[in-house]
């Protein structure tokens, strides 16, 4: 699989545009979430125009996988009261940030609190697919579950603590 | 027109307000709570609402009344809004 990163920018915003393969994933992404919760979609894109004028963005505000938009997604896959489910829709990820600052965006499959990550080999291929998209972009994921540190080893805290060697 | 473009041109214009002035607001509540070195926790302490409904404020989801949002104002010692309601003088109503 060939991951790159691309540049995706509308002012001090950036989003980092996935391409997997050849295919880029945050339009895919945009189209799918617009798909499962058009408001949601919405939601995201009103934010980011919000961003837009700015003269700073608090780190706080772009906690953005704990909105209840992006958690409705998780909930529309699934992911906790139906862990059976899978929607590649989570694999469709993208950073938004700016400055020093960027987060993961839908990444949602890795926020589980029932089930080892390590018995979901879907999981675990979407964990060690978003390591390697954080290590090229040289970020981190912080969104209180997953973290790179400094050696470029994504750690998954919560209730499972795993370690993935890249 | 790029995807992006064609989902922000779906979003009906009060939508947009409102959400954004969720943002505002949330990113207002933030900047005070920098400024006084409040957490959540504290937060809510100080201004009576629980902790699930700063988190809401912060999150951009909640839709508070005035009332509340006056109580929040008045705890804090700082407006988190300006309300600059147009009023008509009598003899234009």
């Amino acid at each position: 699989m060939e991951i790159k990163i691309k540049l995706w920018r509308r002012g001090i915003v950036v989003l980092y545009a996935i391409e997997c393969d050849g295919v880029v994933l945050v339009d895919q992404f945009l189209e799918k979430l617009y798909h499962l919760n058009p408001s949601i979609a919405q939601q995201l894109v009103t934010f980011i125009e919000y961003l837009l004028t700015l003269e700073y963005i608090s780190p706080d505000r772009l906690r953005f996988e704990m909105s209840p938009g992006i958690y409705a997604m998780y909930k529309h896959n699934g992911i906790l009261s139906n862990p059976i489910s899978y929607c590649p829709a989570r694999l469709l990820c993208c950073y938004l940030g700016s400055k020093a600052t960027t987060m993961l965006i839908g990444s949602g499959g890795l926020k589980t609190k029932n089930v080892s990550i390590q018995q979901w080999p879907e999981l675990l291929k979407d964990a060690l697919f978003i390591s390697k998209v954080a290590r090229q972009v040289e970020t981190r994921l912080d969104f209180g579950v997953v973290g790179i540190d400094s050696s470029g080893v994504l750690v998954v805290s919560d209730v499972d603590e795993l370690t993935f060697e890249l | 027109m790029s995807i992006y473009e064609k989902i922000l041109a779906s979003v009906q214009p009060d939508d947009r307000k409102y959400w954004t002035w969720q943002h505002k607001l949330a990113t207002r509540l933030i900047e005070v709570m920098g400024e006084q070195k409040l957490n959540q926790k504290q937060l809510a302490e100080k201004t009576g609402l629980t902790e699930a409904q700063v988190t809401a404020l912060i999150q951009s989801n909640a839709n508070p009344t005035l009332r509340v949002l006056a109580r929040i104002s008045q705890r804090l010692g700082t407006d988190l809004i300006e309300m600059n309601f147009v009023v008509r003088k009598t003899q234009d109503l």
